[in-house]
């Protein structure tokens, strides 16, 4: 046999293939021309008016209409896989096609490629007039944007997601419909797969590693779902839509999303070519599949049912997941053939799907839960402790790796599992929700490997990670922080100077020339370093003024000497509390009692301060400030971070909280009582 | 030359070929004869390379027939359903098989279509079930194989089609000494087809001779004795059907016409007649000497 004949026989498989889908073809080349083209052509229009008439309205019904006809020709390639490889699961095409002279292999490709042309090609055709349009509406306006969202890059970027996200479903469908033997369930299964993975993937990630204390998947989870589905790229791309800012899309996803395609594909064409002939009309070709599948459906139900209580669940558990499971079973088999069979399945299925969320419960995720490393097995570790001061984002993972930081780490971690161990065999509720405040650790292991966990600090806990503040590499973070929030900023502005000092009543400010940046910074880092840890939560001196670099707040007090001899030094004016009469006898500036501004933490009431916290208590629960010698010296002793257990009077100034500290609660009580309310 | 050497295909534990060992060689038209579930269906599928086999060999001038495009393109299979069609025009069906046999002949498929004057634009399955038998017969004899399959290929062909559909596939053998093989029930049509029959029974090979020695060996005998014999006194004959009505005694068996005669001599009968059987009777009573018979039935 020649190469040529070979080849042409393959190219006679694809060519029959594709002509008999024509009508398709088209189809689909209308629904994609309704999404990116129809939008880039009356995005075209509606600049064009706006360029005319100084503004216009866009239709949102296009954007509508595009979702919809997308979601439409999206989900065409599950139809497009059933319809090319029909002969796996029609038995009456089974001998006219495998009969036909040409390999395994070769008709594998030839359909896989016949199937993606069929249902690619009117895809890139609509990229193409999308990137002609780009390129009309780039030319016609000097901005080519959609408000802020930049045209061309996003197009880009979405023309490739779309590539991919449609080929992974294309692909999926096939290797559903290549384990499956007949209609029903090539259909229903092509479908299921691709629901069922990004769906167990969330349930394991968010409910059932969830369920364990401390641990948390979901920054790892999304990446995951992304990665390993059509429909979870597809979610993330509409998660990307509302959280993108102007550039809506991003690729980092892609590699291994590819890579799992590439996947996908490959175990296709193995269980493909492993096919037997005689096997189109049995429910499952391969068994294993279908069981894969059950027991995800079974593993996602009993996982969302045991999410409360295994106590009160179990028995709805037990009777919801034997009737899917049954089902499954009763349609697989077609009917209720050695349903004793299936009946010991359910069984071992439940008992092993209850059998291991119970061990995980009980062994606390097979100890993972209470894993606590050595420091010395520590390289490093990652944390968003923002700083006592919020000097780091929150959002922002900062890396230590000398040994005090360390641990430090390690002390506040083993305080948390020491107290979560406590209160677990006391059999007292944990409520991780209602503690103080979030932080998650990673440890990088020195042999390679790491493990992150995220808690929600009580008191107790984050004063040991307070301690961080006091280690030179913070220090040093500490830093690198200011200067670069001053440089960004200041960047940001087109000012060169953007470093104030401002009172709590936001009456007047002091702008620090940019020349004292540096040893001002170098000051205030050295001061953080230095204050006593008795002066973290209730400093005892009045707080002074706020040191502002950028979005950072660093509310002063004597405790920063270095910084305030620095102030002296060049002569920088503190701003005063200048207190005027409009600022009095209104609901921004007002007091709250004890009572009215209690936090019940775990059952216990706090009364704290945070720095660039709001509230806003009830109207009524307040008195409004008058303008008396009283009320005067009572806002020089507010706090702005402040944390006690004494009960302790609260000013609110424009939204911002302020401890009064209990030695001047007497003062308070006496304002609060003769104020108005 | 179609050769197959212990050949075996299992359907999960049950073995539908268990041992196959037969040579077709070229030119020749072959029936095959089996009860329902013999394997009749199953060898063709291998044959034509739908089925891979679970044991033995199974090739053509030498060559392994699974995913050997080059034997492929020398074989053409009609199974015994024509559903698969029905979404083609006779023209399109053309046009989808010119693609894959290198030797496809338009003016056999012209000539052919002419002959039964069927419509070449309508879907086929507009077709009645004989029109949409002719058709594939049609595509089959115009892909110009070396080897024809048919399994069932008569069912629901009219006498006249019939006779047409004979018709095209003797000329084919004549003029390109094309091989037949034919699986059918209908054992008149392989009786005049045929040169050569197979019998298979539980996916094994009960006989496989050419049609005039499977007739010239098996004999139906009517008899009279002087005594009355069972059918234990011919332990020297396989006797495949033993009965006596009064004084006559009925006997199937094989062997040829003088042997059959030589040995019944001895036993001294007052009348004998041999007499040949149709290929349907030896079809039944071959069967009926393997246990598989419609007594029971009867009963």
């Amino acid at each position: 046999m020649t190469a040529k004949a070979l080849t042409s026989n393959f190219f006679t498989n694809f060519k029959y293939k594709v002509k008999s889908s024509l009508r398709v073809m088209v189809v689909l080349l209308v629904l994609h021309i309704c999404a990116a083209p129809l939008n880039l052509f009356n995005i075209i229009i509606f600049l064009s008016k706006s360029k005319k008439y100084g503004s216009a309205s866009y239709n949102q019904l296009y954007f509508a209409i595009g979702i919809i006809s997308t979601c439409i020709a999206v989900g065409a390639g599950l139809i497009i896989a059933l319809n090319v490889f029909n002969y796996l699961y029609k038995k009456s095409l089974v001998d006219m096609t495998l009969s036909l002279p040409i390999t395994t292999r070769q008709r594998f490709f030839s359909d896989f490629l016949a199937g993606a042309f069929i249902y690619l090609a009117p895809y890139i055709v609509s990229c193409v007039i999308s990137l002609i349009l780009n390129a009309i509406g780039s030319s016609l306006f000097a901005k080519w944007n959609y408000y802020d969202v930049k045209i061309t890059s996003n197009l880009l970027t979405l023309i490739v997601s779309g590539f991919f996200i449609m080929l992974m479903l294309y692909i999926l469908s096939i290797l559903a419909i290549t384990c499956c033997g007949s209609v029903f369930e090539a259909i229903s299964y092509a479908g299921l797969l691709q629901i069922l993975i990004p769906s167990t993937i969330a349930v394991f990630g968010y409910i059932f590693m969830g369920n364990l204390y401390g641990i948390n998947l979901s920054p790892k989870i999304m990446p995951v779902i992304r990665a390993t589905s059509s429909i979870g790229a597809l979610m993330g791309m509409f998660s990307d839509m509302q959280y993108g800012g102007n550039t809506l899309f991003n690729l980092k996803w892609l590699p291994p999303f590819a890579i799992l395609t590439v996947i996908y594909f490959a175990a296709a064409y193995v269980l493909y070519m492993k096919r037997k002939a005689e096997q189109v009309s049995k429910p499952f070709v391969y068994k294993l599949f279908y069981y894969i599948i059950l027991t995800s459906i079974t593993f996602c139900i009993g996982t969302i049912f045991t999410l409360e209580s295994f106590d009160s669940n179990l028995i709805p558990l037990i009777i919801i997941t034997a009737i899917v499971y049954l089902l499954f079973e009763v349609i697989t088999n077609r009917g209720f053939k050695k349903f004793y069979m299936s009946a010991i399945r359910y069984a071992v299925t439940i008992a092993a799907v209850v059998g291991i969320t119970l061990l995980f419960e009980q062994t606390d995720g097979f100890g993972a839960v209470t894993k606590i490393p050595s420091a010395d097995s520590v390289a490093s570790v990652e944390t968003d402790y923002g700083g006592f001061f919020g000097i780091f984002d929150n959002d922002k993972m900062q890396t230590y790796s000398d040994s005090q930081t360390i641990e430090s780490v390690i002390k506040a971690h083993t305080s948390v599992i020491q107290r979560y161990k406590k209160e677990k065999n006391s059999g007292s509720s944990l409520d991780p929700y209602s503690n103080l405040s979030n932080v998650q650790i990673t440890y990088n292991l020195k042999n390679g490997s790491s493990f992150s966990r995220t808690y929600s600090l009580r008191l107790e806990d984050a004063i040991l990670l307070k301690s961080i503040d006091k280690t030179p590499e913070f220090k040093e973070k500490c830093l690198q922080t200011l200067k670069n929030a001053y440089k960004t900023y200041s960047e940001m502005s087109n000012q060169k100077e953007f470093l104030y000092l401002n009172n709590s009543l936001h009456t007047n400010s002091t702008q620090v020339n940019s020349k004292y940046a540096d040893e001002l910074f170098e000051a205030i880092a050295e001061d953080i370093s230095q204050i006593p840890e008795s002066e973290y939560l209730a400093p005892s001196k009045d707080f002074i003024a706020f040191l502002e670099v950028g979005s950072i707040r660093i509310p002063l007090n004597e405790n920063f000497s270095n910084t305030l001899l620095l102030f002296k030094k060049y002569n920088i004016k503190i701003p005063a509390l200048d207190m005027t009469a409009d600022l009095f006898n209104n609901k921004d500036f007002s007091l709250a009692s004890p009572e009215n501004s209690k936090v019940n933490l775990n059952g216990k009431n706090y009364w704290y301060s945070t720095i660039n916290s709001y509230f806003y208590p009830e109207e009524g629960s307040m008195a409004y400030l008058e303008n008396t010698p009283e009320a005067r010296e009572l806002i020089t002793h507010a706090q702005p971070s402040f944390f006690t257990d004494e009960p302790c009077y609260s000013l609110y100034i424009y939204g911002e909280r302020y401890i009064i500290p209990p030695k001047y609660s007497s003062l308070a009580e006496k304002i609060y009582n003769s104020a108005g309310q | 030359m179609i050769e197959l050497r212990g050949l075996v295909k299992k359907f999960d534990d049950f073995a539908a070929l268990d041992g196959i060992d037969l040579d077709v060689p070229d030119g020749t038209a072959f029936g095959l004869l089996g009860s329902n579930g013999a394997g009749k269906s199953s060898l063709l599928r291998i044959l034509s390379g739908v089925y891979k086999q679970d044991g033995g060999s199974a090739k053509i001038d030498g060559e392994d027939i699974f995913d050997n495009v080059a034997v492929k393109e020398r074989v053409f299979f009609i199974n015994d359903e024509t559903i698969q069609y029905s979404k083609f025009t006779l023209e399109e069906l053309k046009d989808f098989y010119k693609g894959f046999y290198p030797k496809f002949s338009e003016e056999i498929f012209n000539k052919l279509c002419n002959t039964v004057k069927l419509p070449l634009k309508k879907r086929i399955d507009t077709f009645s079930k004989g029109m949409k038998r002719q058709a594939i017969v049609i595509i089959g004899l115009s892909c110009q194989t070396d080897y024809l399959l048919l399994d069932e290929a008569f069912d629901g062909l009219d006498p006249t089609m019939r006779i047409i559909v004979k018709r095209m596939l003797v000329d084919a053998m004549l003029d390109r000494s094309l091989t037949v093989i034919i699986s059918s029930h209908n054992l008149k049509e392989i009786n005049e087809l045929c040169d050569t029959a197979a019998l298979l029974h539980r996916g094994k090979v009960v006989f496989c001779r050419d049609l005039d020695s499977i007739k010239g060996n098996i004999h139906k005998i009517q008899a009279a004795f002087a005594i009355d014999y069972n059918k234990e006194d011919f332990s020297d004959i396989e006797v495949l059907h033993f009965e006596r009505s009064a004084s006559i005694t009925y006997l199937i068996a094989k062997g040829g016409e003088e042997e059959l005669k030589e040995k019944l001599k001895e036993k001294k009968p007052l009348v004998l007649d041999i007499i040949p059987l149709t290929l349907e009777e030896i079809f039944i009573y071959e069967m009926e000497g393997l246990g598989y018979d419609c007594q029971g039935i009867d009963k």
